[in-house]
C-alpha cells in the first residue's frame, strides 16, 4: 500500500525519461503527503526494473510479458486496475504520453474517479494534489484538484525534474500476473515516422528559413537542425518564390498555418503575411543578422548574427543537450 | 507554364428544330435586322447600277435571279440570329435601362464611333478603312439605288464623275484595311490572338469581295467605257488600271470573263453579308447594342442575389443561371484579345486569359445550349441528355482561372464590344464557393475567419485597438459619439495588418491637424463584407453587410470616410443595394480638399521623384484619377513621373478579387511586373492609395530589388505618409 | 455504417493572445469582441470521419450530440450543414458547470437513449479545456472498445483499421464496432460546408434532452456531479520582451539559447 503509484513505461528495456521525471514528482509529493511510491511497470524489462529503486520507486509492481511491451488499451486497463486496486494508492501518475493520455481516463473512471490530464505542476494541499494544467491552446492556466479517491493525473514531460540516481536505493519487487485479457481492439503493426513525414501543420517544432539564408543549400543544414530537434521545416514565401524549397513548406498568409511549441525563424524578417501563418507559435524563437527584424517583436529568445555561423553551433549545442 | 482553358471539350453543336422555346420573352428579333436587310438591298444594288446611266445590268441576263437570291441572304440571316437568340432566352430576363442618355451616349461613341478600338493606333485604323469603306460604298450604292428609283437622274455629269472616284477610293481603303488585316494576323499577332478559320475566312472573303468588284468594274470598262467614253474612266481609277490589264484580250473574252465575275462578286457579295447571323461579322450590329445593354455602374459593381435564402441555386454553374444579356454578350466578343493583353493574369503567365473565358463560354453555349433548348422545346428537363456535357464551372471554363482574376477591371475597360467580364467570372466563383465549397484551402481560411472573427486577416496577433497604441493619444478623443461629422471606417487591413496600421495612424494626424470632425467605431467595427464578396460567398458578404448597416444606423454615421478603396468602392456602390446610403469619402479626395482650403499646408520635403499607382478600386472603377496625383503635385520638392501603365490603363497590383488571400499559379507573379514598372521609372519612391497595393508593393520590392542596396530601394508608402512627413505638425 | 459524433463549441482557438481575456474571479474566458465561438476543430474532423465512413459505406447515418448551452446549438447546425443527419442538444441549467466527467456521464447515457451506433466519436480532445478524456471515459461507461488520437479510419460496420499518431510513429489498430474514436488533427481539413446545406442545416429542428430524458438526476449532471475542482483560471505571464541571447562567439549564443529553451521547458 503507497501514497502515490506511479504507471511507467519503458523505451528499449530502460525507463523512460517521463516516468524518472514522474518518479521525482512523486518522492517530492510524498515528502508532504508522507507514504510510499509505487512503480507499476506493464511489460517491462529486468534493465528497467532494477533502474525503477535508483529513480525513486519503494515497490515495483511488475507484469513481465513479451506481449504486453506494446501498449494497447484493453490488456493494459485490466492490468493497471489490477495493480492500483492491489496497491490502493491515494494518487496515480501517469505520463502525458501516448499510452498516459489514452489509459489514465478510462482507468480513472474504472476506479471510480476522475482524471485531471497534462499538469505542468503539483502541489500538495491537505490530502488533495493541486494540478496546474494549461488549457486554451496554452493561452491559460488551470488550478484543478480531483475530489474522488484515487487522484488519477497525468503530467507532461520536462515539466518535472527526476531525482539524481541513488544507487543505493532499491525496490521491493511484486509481480503480477496478467490474467486473460478481452483484446478488442489490437495493434497490428506499427510504422516510425518517417522525419520528412510530418506534416507542418501537426509538428510540434518548426525550423523554417527564408530569404537571408541566401540560398538552397542552406536548407539541408536546416533539414540536419530539424532531425536533430525532430522538427518539421518551414519556408517563407520568399525563399519558395525564389525556388529553395518546395511551395508545399510555405508558412504564412496563403501557405500553412501553423502553431507548434517551437518556431525557430531563421533568416526570416517577419512580414505580417508571414506571421499570419506562426503567430500563433507557443514561443517563436528568432536568428537574423539585422537586429531590427520585426519577427523579434514576436519572438520569446532571438540571436542577432550571421545564421551561418550560429547554425553549426547551435546543432551541436543542441545534440548535446537532447542526448544529455 | 501556361495553362488555357480547355478546348477540346465540347462536342459539335446538335441541331435544333427552329421552333421558338417556351422562354421567348424579352428579347424579340431585334431591332437591327431591318438595318442588315438594308445593307443587303444596297449590296445587290452595287452590282446592278453600276453600268447606269449607260446599261442597266451591262452584259448581265437573268439578273431577276438577283432578287430571288436577296430575300434568301435577309432569310438566312435572320435565321441565324433568331436561332442563336434562343440561346441567349435561356438566360433570365432583367434588363436596365437606367441612365438613358449615358447609354445612347456610349451607343453613339463608343458603338459607331468605334472609340475603344481606337485606342489601338494600328487596329484602330485597320478597323477605320474596313468600316469607313464600307460605309461609304453602303451610302454610295444607296444613293445610287435611289437615283434609280426616283424619277429624276442626280447622278448625271460631274456629279456622277464625283461618285465614281468617290466609290473608288474607299474601295481602295478597304482593300487597305483588309491588307492591314492581313498582316496583322500574320505579321503583328497579338499575344492572345488565336486566329481561326472564321477570321481568315471573314478577312480574306471580304478582301476576295472588293478586289473582285474592282475587277467586274474593270471589264466593264474595257468592255464599254473606255471604248465610247475613255475621258469618263479616268474618274474610276482603279477600274482603268484593271481595264488596261485587259486590253490585250478580245471584247467577246472581256464579256465573259466579266459575266462570270459579275454572278462570282454578286453571289459572294450576299454569302458574306449573310455570315452576319452565324460569325463575328454580327458585331456591327451588336457591339452597338451591347454599348447600350452594358451596365452604367461602376464597372467593377457585383450584383446583388436578392432573396438568397430562397434561391434554388447560388451564382452560376449552367448557362440558364446568366442572365440574358451575359449570354448575348458572347456572341458579341470578336476575339480581338484586348482584354487578355491588359488582364494583370495573363501579363504575369497566370492560368486567365479574359477573352478565351468569353470564347469558351460560347463555344459551350453553341455546343450545350442548343440541346437545353430543344430539351424545353420538347417540354424535356432541361439538362435531359446532357449527363456527359462538361462541367461548365470546372471544366469548360476551369477554377484556376476564376481564381485568378482580380475584378480589376482592365478587360471591361479594354474591350472594343463593351463585355463585363467581371459579373461573369464572379458569378462563377460564386457557384465554386457556394454551390459546390470548391476552394483554395487559404481562401477557405479566410473565409472561415470572416465568419468567426468579423475580419479576413487570419493569424493576425492585433486588435481593432492596437493601432492606436503607438498613437499620443487618448482614444476617447476619437471616439465616435455621434456628435462627429465624420465616420473614419479604419477596416480590418487598417486595423489587423502593421503595414497598413502606419497609414491609419497617419490618416489620424492629417485629420486631426486640419481639425476635421471625425470618429472611429474601434471595436465596434466590423468587416463590411467585401472580401467575401469578391471571394464568392455572397451570403457571408450579405451577412456581414447587414450587420454594419444596422450598426452604422445605430450609431448615426452619415458620412464616412476610408482609406481603403475597396471598402470605398463597396460603401459607395455596393451598398446602397443593402439597403446602407452613406456619403462616402476617399482620403484622397478629402486630403485634396483639405489642402484646397488651406487645412492642410505642405512643406518641403526631401526631394525626392514619385510615380503614383493606380488602385483599380479606385481608379477604374471609381474614376478617382487627379486626387492623388494633385495632392502629390503640392507638396513642394516632390517630382511626379508616370508608368507607361496608369490611369484607366494602370496594371493591377495583384490583389485584387480576394488574390490577397491566395497563392499565385503561374510564370510570374503580377505584384512583381508592377513593381518592375514603377522601379523602371527610376522614382525614388512609388505612392499608393490602397492598403492592399502597399502590402504587395512591399512584397514585390523585396524580390524585385532584391540585389538592390537598402537605401536605393524603391520606397513605398501610402498618399496619407507622404502628406503626413510634408504637412503634420506631429509627424 | 451508423454513428454518433459528439461535438463542442468552444471560444475560437484561433483568438488572436491579444484578444484573449480571463475573468480571473469568476474562472471563466471572457468572449472576446467581435469573435464567434466554433466548433471544436477536432470535433468538425470527427464529424469528417463519420461522413466518409458512412460515405464509404454507402448507407447508415450519422447523428450529432452536444451537451452545452444555447451556443452548443451552432457546433450541432454547423455539423449538419457538414452533411449531418439529425442534431441533439443536451440543454439545461442543470448541465451546466460540469466537468468530463458529468459531460461523459450525460453523453454516455444520451447515446443508450439513442441507440448504441456502429461508431462513436469524439475530437481528440476540446480546444478548450484541452483535457481529452470525455471520449475514452464514454467508452468506458459503455464498455466499449476506444482507440484514440487518430489519423485515419477506415472500414465498415464490423470491424475498423484505425491509424493512431503516438509518440514515435503510426500503430495501425484493428478495432471491432461498436467503438469509441478520437480524431486528431492529423486526419486532415474538415469539410467547407455548401450554402445549400448551411440553409437546410438552419430550418432543421434540434432535438433538445435533459437530464431526466436520459434518466439521470440533476445532481448527478453539472456542477453538483464533478469530480474536478477548479481553483483558479489565469493568463500565464508572458514575457512580452524578446530576450535575446547575447554572448561573445556564436558558441557562446547558441549554447545560451539552448539553455535559456532548457530553463523555459521548451525543450
Ligand atoms: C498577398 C501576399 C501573400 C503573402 N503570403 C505569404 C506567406 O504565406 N508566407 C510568407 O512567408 N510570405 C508571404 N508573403 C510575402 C511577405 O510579404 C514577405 O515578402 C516574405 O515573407 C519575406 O520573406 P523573408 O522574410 O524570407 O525575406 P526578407 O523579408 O527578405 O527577409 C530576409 C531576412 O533575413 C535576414 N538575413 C539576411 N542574411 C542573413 C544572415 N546571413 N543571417 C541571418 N539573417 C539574415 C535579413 O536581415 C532579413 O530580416 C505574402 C505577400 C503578399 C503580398
Ligand atoms: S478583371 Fe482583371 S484580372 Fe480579371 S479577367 Fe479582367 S483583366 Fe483579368
Ligand atoms: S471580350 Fe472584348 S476585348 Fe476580349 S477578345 Fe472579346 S471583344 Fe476583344
Ligand atoms: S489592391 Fe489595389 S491595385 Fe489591387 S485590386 Fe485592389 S485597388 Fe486594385
Amino acid at each position: 500500500m503507497s501514497t502515490i503509484l506511479v504507471i511507467g513505461e519503458t523505451e528499449a528495456g530502460a525507463l523512460t525519461a517521463a516516468t524518472c521525471e514522474l518518479l521525482g514528482a512523486a518522492n517530492r509529493l510524498t515528502a508532504e503527503l508522507g507514504g510510499d511510491v509505487a512503480l507499476a511497470l506493464i511489460g517491462a524489462e529486468p534493465a528497467a526494473v532494477e533502474a525503477a529503486g535508483p529513480a525513486g520507486a519503494d515497490t515495483v509492481y511488475r507484469a513481465a510479458d513479451a506481449s504486453l511491451v506494446q501498449y494497447q488499451t484493453d490488456a493494459h486497463l485490466p492490468l493497471a486496475q489490477q495493480i492500483v486496486e492491489q496497491d490502493s494508492p491515494r494518487v496515480v501518475l501517469l505520463a502525458q504520453s501516448s499510452m498516459g493520455r489514452d489509459l489514465a481516463p478510462r482507468l480513472a473512471t474504472r476506479l471510480g474517479s476522475a482524471a485531471a490530464m497534462d499538469a505542468l505542476a503539483l502541489e500538495v494541499e491537505g490530502d488533495r494534489v493541486r494540478v496546474t494544467r494549461s488549457c486554451y491552446g496554452g493561452n491559460a492556466r488551470q488550478v484543478v484538484t480531483v475530489k474522488t479517491d484515487p487522484q488519477v493525473i497525468t503530467v507532461r514531460a520536462k515539466s518535472q525534474d527526476p531525482l539524481e540516481p541513488d544507487a543505493s536505493r532499491s525496490a521491493e519487487i511484486v509481480d503480477v500476473a496478467p490474467s486473460d485479457a478481452d483484446l478488442r481492439a489490437r495493434v497490428t503493426s506499427k510504422d516510425a515516422a518517417e522525419s520528412e513525414g510530418v506534416r507542418l501543420e501537426d509538428a510540434e517544432i518548426v525550423v523554417s528559413g527564408g530569404r537571408g539564408l541566401g540560398g538552397p543549400e542552406a536548407f539541408g543544414d536546416l533539414e540536419q537542425l530539424a532531425g536533430v530537434l525532430g522538427a518539421a521545416v518551414g519556408s517563407s514565401r520568399a525563399a519558395c518564390d525564389l525556388g529553395w524549397y518546395p511551395p508545399s513548406q510555405q508558412v504564412g498568409l496563403t501557405g500553412t498555418v501553423v502553431s507548434p511549441t517551437l518556431y525557430l525563424a531563421i533568416a526570416i524578417s517577419g512580414a505580417s503575411q508571414h506571421m499570419a501563418g506562426c503567430g500563433g507559435s507557443k514561443n517563436i524563437v528568432a536568428i537574423n543578422k539585422d537586429p531590427d527584424a520585426a519577427i523579434f517583436a514576436f519572438s520569446r529568445f532571438g540571436i542577432v548574427d550571421d545564421y551561418k555561423k550560429v547554425l553549426p553551433a547551435l546543432e551541436s549545442a543542441l545534440k548535446d543537450a537532447l542526448a544529455g | 507554364m501556361r495553362v488555357r482553358q480547355n478546348r477540346d471539350l465540347l462536342q459539335p453543336a446538335r441541331s435544333a428544330p427552329a421552333a421558338a422555346t417556351k422562354r421567348v420573352s424579352a428579347l424579340a428579333i431585334p431591332a437591327w435586322l431591318p438595318l442588315g436587310g438594308l445593307l443587303l438591298v444596297s449590296g445587290a444594288e452595287t452590282v446592278r447600277v453600276t453600268g447606269a446611266h449607260r446599261e442597266l445590268f451591262f452584259n448581265i441576263d437573268h439578273f431577276w435571279v438577283l432578287y430571288l437570291l436577296l430575300p434568301f441572304a435577309i432569310g438566312l440571316i435572320i435565321y441565324g440570329i433568331a436561332r442563336r437568340s434562343r440561346i441567349w432566352r435561356l438566360g433570365r430576363a432583367d434588363f436596365s435601362f437606367d441612365n438613358l442618355p449615358t447609354r445612347i451616349a456610349r451607343v453613339l461613341r463608343g458603338g459607331m464611333g468605334t472609340e475603344r478600338v481606337l485606342r489601338d493606333p494600328y487596329s484602330g485604323v485597320m478597323h477605320l478603312c474596313i468600316m469607313t469603306s464600307m460605309i461609304v460604298l453602303f451610302l454610295v450604292t444607296a444613293l445610287l439605288a435611289i437615283d434609280d428609283y426616283i424619277p429624276v437622274d442626280i447622278l448625271v455629269g460631274p456629279r456622277y464623275l464625283g461618285y465614281s472616284l468617290v466609290a473608288d477610293i474607299f474601295g481602295l481603303i478597304g482593300v487597305i484595311g483588309v491588307a492591314m488585316a492581313v498582316a496583322h494576323r500574320w505579321v503583328r499577332p497579338r499575344t492572345a490572338w488565336l486566329p481561326t478559320w472564321e477570321d481568315w475566312f471573314i478577312v480574306g472573303g471580304l478582301g476576295v469581295l472588293l478586289v473582285s468588284g474592282f475587277f467586274v468594274e474593270g471589264l466593264r470598262i474595257q468592255a464599254s467605257e473606255i471604248h465610247t467614253n475613255p475621258e469618263w474612266s479616268y474618274w474610276s481609277p482603279v477600274g482603268y488600271v484593271v481595264a488596261l490589264i485587259f486590253s490585250g484580250l478580245s471584247t467577246a473574252a472581256v464579256l465573259d470573263i466579266h459575266k462570270a465575275l459579275w454572278w462570282f462578286h454578286m453571289i459572294g457579295a450576299l454569302s458574306w453579308i449573310s455570315l452576319l447571323g452565324y460569325s463575328k461579322i454580327n458585331h456591327l450590329v451588336m457591339a452597338p447594342v451591347n454599348a447600350f445593354l452594358k451596365r452604367t455602374s461602376a464597372p467593377g459593381k457585383l450584383e446583388l442575389i436578392e432573396n438568397i435564402e430562397e434561391q434554388e441555386h447560388f451564382g452560376v454553374s449552367q448557362l440558364e443561371h446568366f442572365s440574358m444579356k451575359q449570354l448575348f454578350e458572347l456572341d458579341v466578343c470578336v476575339r480581338c484579345g484586348r482584354c487578355t493583353d491588359s488582364c494583370p493574369a495573363d501579363i504575369a503567365g497566370q492560368p486567365l486569359s479574359p477573352m478565351h473565358i468569353i470564347q469558351d463560354l460560347k463555344s459551350y453555349a453553341t455546343a450545350v445550349g442548343e440541346r437545353k433548348v430543344t430539351n424545353l422545346v420538347r417540354g424535356d428537363e432541361i439538362n435531359f441528355g446532357l449527363g456527359d456535357a462538361p462541367a461548365m464551372v470546372g471544366e469548360v471554363v476551369r477554377d484556376e482561372s476564376l481564381w485568378a482574376c482580380r475584378t480589376c477591371g482592365a478587360c471591361v475597360e479594354a474591350c472594343p464590344v463593351f463585355i463585363e467580364h467581371i459579373p461573369t467570372i464572379v458569378d462563377m466563383r460564386r457557384s465554386l464557393v457556394m454551390e459546390e465549397a470548391r476552394m483554395p484551402d487559404t481562401v477557405q481560411g479566410t473565409l472561415e475567419t470572416l465568419e468567426r472573427q468579423g475580419h479576413p486577416w487570419r493569424g493576425t496577433p492585433y486588435t481593432r485597438e492596437s493601432w492606436m497604441e503607438a498613437l499620443d493619444l487618448d482614444p476617447a478623443e476619437i471616439t465616435w459619439t455621434g456628435e462627429q461629422e465624420y465616420l473614419y471606417f479604419v477596416g480590418c487591413t487598417g486595423a489587423f495588418v502593421d503595414r497598413a496600421q502606419a497609414i491609419t495612424r497617419s490618416v489620424v494626424s492629417l485629420l486631426r491637424e486640419a481639425e476635421v470632425s471625425f470618429g472611429i467605431l474601434a471595436g465596434m467595427e466590423s468587416c463590411n463584407g467585401d472580401p467575401a464578396r469578391r471571394l464568392g460567398h455572397e451570403y457571408l458578404y450579405q451577412i456581414l453587410a447587414e450587420g454594419l448597416i444596422a450598426a452604422f444606423d445605430e450609431a448615426g454615421v452619415k458620412k464616412i470616410i476610408t482609406h481603403c478603396p475597396h471598402c470605398f468602392n463597396v460603401f459607395l456602390n455596393e451598398y446602397p443595394d443593402m439597403g446602407g446610403h452613406y456619403e462616402v469619402i476617399h482620403h484622397t479626395q478629402l486630403l485634396e480638399q483639405l489642402l484646397t482650403e488651406g487645412k492642410l499646408e505642405p512643406r518641403e520635403v526631401e526631394p525626392q521623384t514619385i510615380t503614383y499607382h493606380d488602385s483599380c478600386y479606385l481608379g477604374r472603377h471609381n474614376d478617382i484619377f487627379e486626387a492623388p496625383r494633385r495632392i502629390l503635385e503640392q507638396v513642394p520638392n516632390v517630382t511626379l513621373v508616370e508608368m507607361p501603365r496608369s490611369r484607366e490603363q494602370g496594371l493591377c497590383c495583384g490583389a485584387g478579387g480576394g488574390n490577397m488571400w491566395m497563392e499565385e499559379q503561374g510564370a510570374s507573379r503580377v505584384n512583381e511586373v508592377r513593381v518592375q514598372e514603377a522601379a523602371d521609372t527610376g522614382a525614388d519612391t512609388a505612392c499608393t492609395a490602397c492598403p492592399f497595393c502597399i502590402q504587395m508593393f512591399d512584397a514585390g520590392v523585396g524580390t524585385v530589388q532584391m540585389n538592390v542596396e537598402e537605401a536605393d530601394k524603391l520606397q513605398v508608402l501610402d498618399i496619407a505618409e507622404i502628406l503626413q512627413t510634408s504637412a503634420a505638425r506631429d509627424s | 455504417m451508423d454513428a454518433i459524433v459528439c461535438v463542442k463549441q468552444i471560444p475560437d482557438p484561433e483568438t488572436p493572445a491579444a484578444a484573449f481575456r480571463v475573468d480571473e474571479a469568476a474562472m471563466r474566458v471572457l468572449p472576446a469582441q467581435g469573435i464567434s465561438p466554433v466548433i471544436s476543430p477536432f470535433d468538425a474532423q470527427a464529424v469528417e470521419a463519420a461522413l466518409r465512413l458512412k460515405d464509404a459505406a454507402g448507407e447508415g447515418s450519422v447523428n450529432i450530440v452536444s451537451l452545452g448551452p444555447d451556443s452548443a446549438r451552432d457546433a450541432i447546425k454547423h455539423s449538419l450543414a457538414m452533411g449531418a443527419d439529425d442534431g441533439y442538444h443536451l440543454h439545461d441549467d442543470a448541465f451546466e458547470g460540469g466537468d468530463a466527467w458529468t459531460t461523459a456521464l450525460a453523453l454516455s447515457k444520451a447515446i443508450q437513449h439513442l441507440g448504441v451506433p456502429d461508431v462513436i466519436l469524439f475530437g481528440r480532445q476540446a480546444a478548450d479545456w484541452d483535457q481529452g478524456s470525455v471520449g475514452s471515459i464514454v467508452a468506458e461507461l459503455l464498455d466499449l472498445p476506444s482507440a484514440t488520437v487518430l489519423r485515419a479510419v477506415e472500414g465498415g460496420a464490423g470491424s475498423l483499421t484505425v491509424s493512431r499518431v503516438v509518440g514515435d510513429g503510426f500503430e495501425t489498430i484493428e478495432i471491432p464496432t461498436p467503438c469509441v474514436l478520437t480524431i486528431s488533427n492529423e486526419f486532415g481539413d474538415p469539410r467547407y460546408p455548401q450554402l445549400r446545406q448551411i440553409m437546410q442545416a438552419a430550418r432543421k429542428q434540434v432535438a433538445e434532452l435533459t437530464p431526466a430524458d436520459i434518466g439521470l438526476e440533476p445532481s448527478q449532471v453539472g456542477a453538483a456531479g464533478a469530480r474536478l475542482e477548479m481553483h483558479a483560471l489565469f493568463q500565464p505571464t508572458s514575457d512580452v520582451d524578446v530576450e535575446i541571447i547575447e554572448g561573445d562567439t556564436p558558441e557562446e549564443k547558441a549554447a545560451g539559447l539552448v539553455a535559456a529553451l532548457r530553463n523555459a521547458k521548451i525543450l
